[in-house]
């Protein structure tokens, strides 16, 4: 099984984690809100497809709402896996973070 | 958020089509979520923008239909996969094709949805068999009226005496046929009254030949007192569709005041219809009045009823035109006189015009309701058809001046076995795929400046207008074509280099090759529809810029008005006279208001009725039909129209015998030879009823100046009011506008006011030229650039292909100047070869054109000259960075290697 995190897997893995359930339109909004640069839904979905295929991510559908024209959305929750995956994705890089000697010009 | 945003629709075709099934609904679902999200936070354009970018990157849910069947497509995946290598190593030309082709189909899509939407009139599910009753007639040789409707005997008649009628409806209006406003109100506690226009008396028949379903309630219009509203007015007076059934609205107009039962509420079809309705009163209504079964069910004198008949299946409508003679003669009274001859002296005549057609093709100056041009929308579709020739005439060119290019590649295939079957293949598959990206494109553009047009041109158009099936097919058939020729020429082309040739080097590039011969006929063909569009256009603004230049004879500026009112506290005529001279005085007394007079005609609006008037007292011979207008003693000097001979009526002043005014026109038809010689003189209105001459105007424009003047009369009469022309001063109008509004609600109550000014009324006229000088403004501009990018990627090609010959005569002597010479000399040849064939047509278009008009501009040599000049300059900067870029080139770079 494959357990790394691409970059935007990492980002999106995060901030379903922020909001403990989460989805598409949701996340491309956050994601454009924290990373300030555009997305495609798509490619969010994508993403959390594939990490549900990983087994990080598990989902649920919703109801029907007016705002999406009274279709169902469906809701993404991670895994224990995912929380572990991620935890140690974002470990590994603050170790190696703590280790930059200090940036001056 | 409390309503969702319409996201493009193409855009969710698109996704539609991309998008696995089991995904569809959660991606829609967040697709419409952030939409409007963006709508909110970056405006309707970018979230529009952002959308068909989300559904195209939606691409990458598409999930092949079946797995094991890719193998036998093993060619056609490499035929792909070389074409998008070709694409991205030579982008350079694979975007100005692309673009190209986006841009002309874009424009040609754009193009059709207003052609779709202007035929799309009409098309009840019975149209074919539905006609509208028209009726000439002619008097003694000459034709006195033709009228889009006619009597409301017609109808009764021809059920009862023409068994091939099925069915027939009336549609009757009074407020066409005697002026004032329809007026409706409630009665309810919030009293709401408004001005309907569209307020017809009917037939029950009418719900049937015009497919109007009843939303509710039920159709009672057999029954005199009761009316039908449409769902947009059962909202506007009652809230609801429900709400409006069994419910009272009360009519007014200037020949019936009545409370009208609204038994039932109806939906108007999802197409156009030529007559707008928005309430329909059961005509047996009009049978309640005096005389009115008499006048409004047997009457074959006032043609004021629009007329539609359904025959039965398979009758021509000659057979029913030839027997509505015979019928006309023996209902219609005092008509059986005849000449020596054996003609009859008047005669009716009456036909049958197919109820899809009326729209664009009627001709009627009493039309009612919306009528098209025929000719500019088939001009249009000419263009669209051009543009999209264009398109592919720029494919063929780029691709085959790449031939040469792509030889090697060609020789090599061959040398590896390639049949000369499966290059022309390859070949194709890229020409299809350029031509499917182009279209996507397309389809891009338009949805991205679809907002934009509707604006522009005035319309709510989306691509649903071009949906229907009709075009669909055409065209899907048309794109399929266009990709089939322009593709398959250029395979043929490239795939037909022998490999032996190509590698000694014996396939060049000379002049008189059938290529270069072919892709300068081409050149020459863009440039000539180019140069037709500018000369069009141009020919169009001049025209308009004429008419808005051209004394009317009349002022036209500064001129508020009014509309009569329809209620009144009297039918008496003296206190009606009363309470117009109570009105005047009150808008008099304003202070912004210079004069105030009254008009039964208006200029801008078509006078219908001509009345006889003759020189001799009782002498038909000596009749002549001449329009008539009443009119207070400051309407004229209100116009400041221009007095020949004689003045205007004295305010206060009696006369003798009731005093008229003449316009030229009408002078030289009663036979006076000098307007002066008119003056003092009697004529007699219906041969009968004296008056006296006491002025001659210089004839002015009454109406756009498509139109002839018409020979007219103004008698002095301050009873009738069906205008108050009110000349202002310079200074706040609205507050005068309030002013006015205020004096008149006050002495007519119970009547909206209705005003106009008399300047922007008058243009209006001109609405459906402008559109087209707008429409054709802008395609001329897109077919200028689409013609630019082809010129550029040729001249690329064709500088890149000289360099070495440039090489050669700079080593030779040649100086820069002599180069841009031997260059530019060959694309002004091409210029002036399109202009040259172009000259003679266009001349004749606009000739043709400028005939609709009864006052046109002259053409002169300036109308062709400035477009020549746009052209050439426009080709010059299409090819001079190229041409420039390889006159100044080193020598050494070029023929380095030789």
């Amino acid at each position: 099984m494959n357990h790394t995190l691409g970059a935007l897997e990492e980002v999106i893995i995060l901030l379903v984690l922020r909001e403990r359930e989460s989805y598409g339109a949701e996340l491309v909004k956050l994601y454009v809100e924290h990373m300030k640069k555009e997305i495609t839904l798509p490619a969010v979905v994508m993403v959390l497809k594939r990490l549900e295929k990983k087994g990080m991510l598990k989902s649920r559908t919703g109801e029907p709402s007016a705002e999406r024209g009274g279709r169902r959305k469906v809701l993404y929750q991670a895994t224990e896996l995912g929380y572990q995956t991620a935890e140690e994705a974002i470990k590994a890089k603050t170790q190696i973070w703590d280790m930059v000697p200090k940036f001056s010009k | 958020m409390s309503k969702n945003h319409k996201t493009p629709g193409f855009a969710d075709w698109l996704l539609k089509i991309f998008c696995r099934e089991d995904y569809r609904e959660e991606v829609r679902g967040d697709l419409q979520e952030v939409f409007d999200w963006r709508v909110e936070k970056q405006g309707l354009f970018i979230a529009r923008f952002r959308y068909c970018l989300d559904t195209l990157s939606a691409i990458r849910f598409y999930r092949p239909v079946a797995e094991g069947q890719q193998r036998s497509h093993g060619l056609l995946l490499s035929f792909f996969k070389s074409a998008f290598r070709n694409f991205r190593r030579h982008w350079g030309y694979a975007s100005l094709n692309l673009l190209g082709l986006g841009l002309c189909i874009a424009m040609a899509l754009l193009i059709m949805q207003h052609v779709s939407d202007e035929s799309n009139y009409d098309r009840f599910s019975q149209a074919e068999s539905i006609y509208r009753v028209e009726n000439d007639y002619v008097r003694f040789g000459e034709t006195i009226y033709e009228s889009a409707m006619t009597f409301s005997g017609v109808a009764p008649a021809m059920l009862k005496e023409i068994p091939e009628v099925d069915e027939a409806a009336r549609l009757y209006n009074i407020e066409e046929d005697w002026g004032g406003a329809n007026i409706l109100s409630t009665r309810l506690d919030d009293e709401k009254t408004y001005r309907e226009s569209a307020t017809y008396f009917a037939d029950k028949a009418i719900t049937g030949l015009f497919d109007l379903n009843l939303l509710a309630g039920t159709n009672k219009l057999d029954e005199p007192n009761t009316m039908l509203i449409t769902a947009e007015l059962a909202r506007k007076y009652f809230g609801s569709t429900e709400a409006a059934v069994g419910e009272t609205l009360h009519l007014n107009t200037v020949r019936l005041s009545r409370e009208l039962i609204v038994t039932g509420v109806i939906e108007l079809p999802d197409f156009n219809m030529q007559v707008d309705l928005s309430a329909l009163v059961s005509y047996p209504t009009l049978y309640t009045l005096e005389n009115g079964l008499e006048y409004f069910n047997n009457n074959w004198g006032n043609y004021s009823f629009l007329t539609y008949v359904k025959l039965k299946e398979g009758v021509a409508p000659q057979a029913i035109e030839d027997k509505m003679a015979g019928l006309s003669l023996r209902y219609k009274q005092g008509y059986n006189e005849k000449d020596e001859s054996g003609n009859y002296l008047r005669v009716n005549t009456y036909t049958l015009s197919p109820i899809a057609d009326i729209h664009l093709q009627s001709q009627y100056q009493n039309e009612v309701g919306k009528t098209g041009d025929y000719v500019s929308v088939q001009v249009l579709t000419m263009i669209a058809v051009f543009i999209l020739v264009i398109a592919w005439v720029n494919y063929v060119n780029l691709s085959t001046a790449r031939a040469l290019d792509r030889a090697k590649e060609v020789g090599l295939r061959k040398v590896f076995g390639a049949q000369k079957r499966e290059l022309v293949a390859q070949f194709f598959t890229e020409a299809f795929l350029l031509n499917a990206m182009g279209l996507l494109m397309g389809l891009l553009i338009v949805v991205l400046v679809q907002p934009a047009y509707n604006v522009f041109i005035g319309k709510e158009l989306s691509m649903v207008s071009i949906s229907r099936m009709e075009y669909g097919v055409t065209g899907g058939l048309v794109f399929l074509g266009g990709t089939l020729i322009s593709g398959l020429y250029p395979a043929f082309v490239i795939s037909r280099y022998r490999s032996v040739d190509v590698f000694k080097g014996k396939v060049k590039s000379g002049r008189g090759t059938a290529g270069l011969s072919l892709r300068r006929s081409l050149v020459i063909f863009q440039l000539l529809i180019t140069s037709l569009l500018i000369i069009g256009t141009y020919a169009i603004s001049e025209q308009l810029d004429f008419m808005h230049r051209r004394d009317l004879g009349f002022d036209k500026q500064r001129v508020l008005v009014l509309e009569s009112p329809t209620v009144r506290n009297s039918a008496n005529r003296e206190e009606r006279s009363a309470g117009i001279r109570l009105f005047k005085e009150q808008v008099r007394s304003i202070a912004g208001v210079e004069a105030v007079g009254t008009s039964t005609e208006i200029p801008g609006k078509g006078i219908l009725r001509g009345i006889a008037i003759s020189p001799v007292a009782h002498d038909e011979d000596k009749m002549r039909a001449v329009e008539r207008v009443l009119v207070d003693d400051y309407f004229l000097s209100i116009l400041n129209v221009n007095f020949l001979a004689g003045q205007n009526f004295e305010p206060g002043r009696t006369y003798g015998t009731v005093p008229l005014v003449l316009n030229e026109s009408a002078a030289e038809d009663l036979g006076f030879s000098d307007p002066q010689t008119a003056i003092g003189q009697i004529i007699y209105e219906f041969n009968r009823e004296p008056r006296e001459v006491i002025g001659v105007i210089a004839d002015y424009h009454h109406e756009s100046l498509n139109r002839v003047k018409d020979p007219m009369y103004f008698v002095r009469n301050d009873a009738f009011d069906a205008y108050y022309a009110i000349r202002l001063k310079t200074g706040d109008v609205t507050e005068v506008v309030a002013q006015v509004e205020e004096a008149f609600t006050e002495i007519f109550p119970g009547n909206p006011p209705g005003y106009f000014f008399l300047d922007s009324f008058f243009d209006g006229q001109y609405r459906q030229d402008e559109l087209n000088g707008r429409v054709f403004a802008v395609f001329a501009l897109m077919a200028v650039l689409v013609a630019c990018l082809g010129l550029y990627g040729l001249s690329a090609f064709a500088a890149m292909q000289r360099a070495k010959e440039v090489g050669v005569r700079k080593v030779l002597g040649a100086s820069i100047p002599d180069l841009f010479v031997l260059f530019f000399k060959e694309v002004f040849v091409l210029v002036l070869l399109a202009f040259v064939i172009g000259l003679p047509l266009s001349y004749f278009g606009v000739d043709q054109w400028l005939s609709g008009f009864a006052y046109r501009m002259e053409i002169g040599w300036v109308l062709f000259a400035l477009p020549l000049l746009i052209v050439v300059l426009v080709t010059v900067l299409a090819t001079a960075q190229q041409i420039i870029r390889v006159s100044v080139m080193n020598p050494v770079k070029s023929l380095r290697y030789e």
